[in-house]
């Protein structure tokens, strides 16, 4: 039998799709002593059904509301047996994550099993047509708000400040060195850890499939995005913001955002330079 | 609690190997069917940094001597072509590919 890939290649998720090669860079990083698990979502195509799977390592199809619990689960287990070695990731994304993965989530961020959670941030429930969720950005345009969404998206990364997570980070597609070396970094920690990765979902933010990555970077270089880690009570700033005036660019360059007014851009720009203020105040804080 | 292990541990180690449904086929679809333009290496330029693979979603680029795209599986979304440093990938419409077709 020919060497087995740690993620098949046939797999049928959208062209150009970021989740794919999150899971890819992930294995790459973690290695085949992995137990993964994914809840309904886009990434249960990777999961597959039936008799198939695509993952060439042990992986569970969850429930929505449950992961962070299935993946206590397999930690304690593998505590049992003595498989220390075993790294356990949960795979979900921000419907699973922020809205209703969010009870089990921090019930097993407060218990501290030893598991990896990567959250991959499409901003919508995109496996089920692209309905809104709680982490859709102001003014853009979903099956459930047609002309723009009205409330601004909740911000998990802040909220997760306050729990007992062994290592926290944001990162971004748009530099898989950095979640890569994020990913290391979180492997080696005893304890649960969170990486929140934005996938910017071309089917779903409507802009062309090659467009993936830039509009990713795009996205870090607006301040749109934040990438920063916690470790032992301490946050570090990856990468700064170089110009908030080019978040007008980023969110021309996706469909989805049509319908915005000016009034909605200049709320959203104020929103972002709030946000990485308040984050350079909580950097400056000795513990957290 | 030591004993408690040392229960659970010869419960666990009298069950089968495999417990419950297991998925034992790997998915297998040639999705190089869905691609409508392809993308082409050109050798001559490429310095073989190995970010096109990187950023590849599918997996299908492999760093070898020469960098070589599996078409079988290749979806044509284009991200090498636009990732690539030195622009040394082609994106061809299928329609107007001339060579050897994988597909």
């Amino acid at each position: 039998m020919a060497e087995l890939d740690l993620l098949s290649k046939g797999m049928t998720t959208c062209q150009g799709c970021p989740m794919e090669l999150i899971g890819r860079s992930a294995l790459e990083v973690l290695g085949p002593k992995t137990i993964t698990m994914t809840p309904p979502s886009c990434s249960a195509i990777l999961t597959g059904s039936g008799d198939e799977t695509g993952w060439g390592i042990p992986s569970v199809q969850t429930v929505l509301m449950s992961l962070p619990a299935f993946a206590s689960g397999v930690s304690e287990a593998l505590k049992i047996r003595g498989m220390d070695d075993v790294t356990v990731m949960g795979f979900a994304g921000d419907g699973g994550t922020f809205d209703i993965g969010l009870q089990s989530l921090s019930g097993a961020i407060e218990r501290g099993h030893k598991a990896i959670y990567i959250c991959y941030n499409n901003e919508a429930y995109m496996n089920t047509g692209g309905q809104r969720s709680s982490a859709t950005t102001l003014g853009a345009s979903t099956k459930t708000t047609p002309t723009g969404k009205k409330e601004v998206s909740k911000n998990i990364d802040f909220m997760l400040l306050h729990t007992p997570l062994a290592y926290q980070a944001t990162a971004s597609v748009g530099n898989i060195r950095d979640f890569k070396r994020k990913l290391a970094k979180a492997a080696t920690k005893d304890g649960p850890c969170f990486i929140h990765v934005m996938t910017p979902c071309p089917s779903g933010w409507k802009f062309p499939a090659d467009q993936t990555v830039q509009i990713a970077k795009l996205a870090i270089k607006s301040g749109m995005w934040l990438l920063f880690e916690r470790e032992d009570g301490k946050i570090t700033i990856n990468q700064k913001p170089t110009n908030f005036e080019l978040i007008p660019e980023y969110l021309s360059r996706q469909k989805r955002f049509n319908r915005i007014n000016d009034e909605i851009t200049a709320q959203i720009i104020e929103e972002a330079k709030t946000r990485y203020e308040t984050l350079q105040q909580l950097s400056q804080l000795a513990c957290l | 609690m030591q004993e408690l292990v040392k229960q659970r541990t010869k419960m666990l180690e009298t069950l089968p190997k495999i417990v419950g449904p297991v998925s034992v086929k790997v998915s297998d679809v040639h999705t190089g069917v869905w691609r409508y333009r392809r993308p082409v290496i050109r050798h001559d330029d490429c310095i073989r940094c190995g970010i096109c693979a990187e950023y590849c979603p599918c997996g299908v680029i492999e760093k070898a001597e020469v960098m070589t795209v599996d078409y079988t599986y290749c979806k044509g979304c284009g991200i090498c072509t636009v990732e690539c440093p030195k622009k040394a990938i082609d994106f061809v419409l299928e329609s107007e590919f001339e060579g050897e077709g994988d597909q």
